[in-house]
């Protein structure tokens, strides 16, 4: 049992970090609000350099863990750019929308033109007959309007894919909103002493810290998964287990990020407001927590998440194996 | 690169782990501690099987009576074995923490008397640490060893002390310094529990028969070749003892067993249940992967002598909470007989039952949940 990433995406991932770093790392966030289209313009550049876009993830496990340390030094600066989605573009395609099934039809990034496919949580693909402009909210300034098509086929690999690495993109969020708040509540100081000196406090800390580790854990076993070839019949539903942790992991450190940060936390000079703001597409699209549990529960049957009980399934029988 | 893929003789253990499971221990089997003192019977003769067969003491060196295998084998074991109710009774604290204090501790002498019993799966310990006004406070402990020609003789109290009922020998913490020394004032003495200045008092609980007693110590003897390491240097070794404990049970592996049984169990009854239950049930899985995963993490860590006690501490706050989650969705689950019942067919609900009651313990046994937080915050914020 290994649980380290080749030391390839190690040094991509630390590539990533310190190339944004350099560019204002959360203050591209704040560049990129400003200007939504043109953060193309802004960001695309800085990973070409970088050689990002030459990485097929799915052709080899050391791309694939190469593409999800990008995604999560890149969430460490909770960059708005479609990184997870340019990653998991299924060929003749620049880049994936993971799109909603029912409800209002946005999706996080649409509003960039790109040349876009698009998939539901299931599976499903869906053509893209045009995308919109950004919401240009509060909440919504890297999310554009979708029109949809009908459906053309299945691209479970690719939605995995792009479900995986939307989970690593959070999780360097969330990591850093960790870290943060971390460093806050060591420097802050009420009643003569630093809040970090308060048991509640350290207890909120550990709840942070015992949730991001797990959520850190669980993205790196979902992506060796998707790297196995005998896995076919899991790589869905590992993936959306990992979203359900990942939502479940944003409720848990962002609301405690927020709470530690105090009234500051909502200045948009403090980062957490961004993390908390910029982390709301992917946390609530192409659905939320509930309803990601419930397509959980659909896709698990009885039988298919796999554990020290449950092994892997068989492989479907082939169509034209079958006797009459 | 990452590698989750388990090594082929890991899964030979487990299936020959199964396999003896399957034929030794009855279907309805759900621990040692149960009213029926067959069952007691059933874990003492499994743990002496698996001695046989050099599973029992499976990573201790050969020369100890172990089987010379790897972590993740002896992972396996743990897991194997919590899954099926720990067929090998309280056996598994003699294994998984007082073997290996002794290897690190004790004397030649100690350790040839000690370990190949332990490794043969014949001798029962308990551990002697909380007390009445001692419990998260462990440094506070009052019992007292007073010196003797030859040994010392132990004044005093012990509580919530698991299986005293039973052990021939236990771990006992007792103050050889000033009352006020704290840490620098503990010695670690492995007592002989067959002796009239001992007695032990079965506490009724909800946890089932001999699983928490008071012991009461009126100048029981202990002679100098079972003191284990230096006077008043005892803290080291229960720093020790406490880093064992904190990975010692797979917690994690009963909840994937049931959490997996639980569709089928049902039959046609899992339809039926709201959708709210079978999202909570799906999210229980999710948890339970992770918590191994935090698991494998640790054992990984310890496996390079890399191990930090604050990822130890994370892993153990994660697996107790997960344990009383599924105790929950469990008995949301079973409903009405989570209650209990005497039919013996009902397996399953019978299990779920166990599990809950023992669950709620989870979080207070081997260190409460606070202070393993607290831990975690040392290390996060810096000791105050």
């Amino acid at each position: 049992m290994r649980n380290h990433l080749s030391v390839e995406a190690v040094e991509l991932g630390d590539a990533v970090f310190d190339t944004l770093e350099s560019a204002g790392g959360v203050d591209l966030a704040r560049r990129a609000e400003t200007d939504p289209q043109g953060r193309a313009a802004l960001i695309g550049p800085l990973l070409d350099e970088i050689g990002l876009w030459d990485i097929e993830p799915l052709a080899d496990q050391v791309q694939l863990e190469a593409a999800a340390a990008a995604c999560r030094a890149a969430g460490r600066h909770v960059l708005p750019y479609p990184i997870a989605e340019r990653l998991s573009a299924p060929k003749g395609s620049e880049a994936l929308l993971l799109v909603p099934s029912a409800g209002r039809t946005v999706a996080s990034h649409a509003d960039l033109p790109l040349s876009w496919s698009a998939v539901e949580l299931s599976g499903q693909q869906r053509a893209v007959l045009a995308t919109g402009s950004s919401l240009g909210t509060k909440l919504g300034s890297f999310v554009g309007e979708v029109r949809l098509g009908e459906a053309v086929g299945r691209l479970e690999r690719e939605t995995a894919l792009l479900v995986t690495l939307q989970a690593w993109w959070l999780l360097g969020v969330l990591e850093r909103a960790g870290a943060d708040t971390l460093t806050y509540v060591k420097e802050r100081e009420q009643f003569g002493r630093t809040l970090s000196k308060f048991q509640s406090v350290q207890f909120t800390l550990t709840d942070v810290n015992v949730a991001t580790q797990g959520l850190a854990e669980l993205a790196k076993y979902t992506l060796w998964s998707l790297a196995q070839e005998d896995r076919e019949r899991v790589w869905l539903v590992d993936a959306v287990g990992l979203r359900v942790a990942a939502l479940e992991t944003a409720d848990i450190v962002m609301r405690r990020a927020h709470q530690l940060h105090g009234a500051m936390g909502f200045a948009d000079e403090t980062n957490v407001s961004w993390y908390s703001r910029l982390s709301q597409p992917v946390r609530r699209l192409p659905m939320g927590l509930s309803q990601t549990e419930a397509a959980l529960v659909e896709m698990m049957g009885k039988d298919r998440f796999t554990n020290l009980f449950t092994p892997l399934p068989a492989p479907a029988p082939r169509e034209d194996a079958l006797t009459h | 690169m990452l590698d989750y893929a388990e090594a082929d003789e890991v899964q030979v253990l487990r299936h020959r782990l199964r396999d003896l499971v399957d034929e030794h221990i009855p279907k309805s089997y759900l621990g040692a501690f149960t009213d029926d003192p067959n069952d007691l019977e059933i874990a003492q003769r499994f743990s002496r099987t698996l001695g046989e067969q050099r599973l029992f003491a499976l990573t201790w060196p050969e020369a100890f009576g172990g089987g010379g295998a790897t972590s993740w084998e002896q992972t396996a074991l743990r897991e194997e074995m919590w899954a099926a109710h720990e067929p090998r009774g309280a056996q598994y604290m003699g294994l998984n923490w007082i073997g290996p204090v002794l290897m690190r501790h004790g004397t030649e002498d100690q350790q040839q008397r000690h370990l190949p019993p332990i490794a043969a799966g014949d001798v029962l310990w308990c551990q002697g640490f909380s007390e009445p006004e001692a419990g998260s406070d462990l440094p506070g402990l009052r019992t007292k060893a007073v010196r003797e020609e030859g040994g010392w003789r132990i004044h005093g109290q012990k509580v919530w002390t698991s299986y005293a009922e039973m052990a021939r020998w236990c771990f006992l913490l007792a103050r050889t310094g000033t009352p006020e020394s704290r840490k620098d004032g503990i010695t670690v003495f492995l007592i002989d529990m067959e002796q009239a200045e001992i007695e032990v008092r079965p506490i009724p609980s909800m946890l089932g028969r001999h699983h928490i007693n008071e012991v009461y110590f009126t100048g029981a003897w202990v002679p100098d070749r079972d003191v284990l390491g230096g006077i008043n240097e005892g803290w080291n070794i229960v720093t020790d003892v406490l880093a064992f404990e904190r990975i010692g049970i797979a917690r994690y592996a009963r909840c994937d067993k049931l959490l997996s049984e639980a569709p089928e169990a049902l039959g046609d009854a899992w339809a039926d249940l709201p959708e709210g239950l079978h999202q909570r049930w799906a999210k229980a899985l999710v948890h339970s992967r992770t918590v191994r995963l935090l698991a494998y993490k640790v054992v990984a860590a310890q496996e390079q002598g890399k191990l930090d006690p604050a990822d130890a501490a994370a892993y153990r706050i994660a697996v107790t909470l997960l344990d009383q989650e599924v105790a929950e969705v469990l008995m949301d689950i079973v409903g009405g007989w989570g209650l209990g019942t005497g039919d013996e067919e009902r397996i399953f609900e019978r299990a779920v039952e166990d599990h809950w009651r023992y669950a709620q313990a989870s979080t207070v046994a081997s260190g409460t949940l606070e202070m393993q937080r607290l831990a975690l915050a040392n290390r996060l914020v810096g000791k105050r």
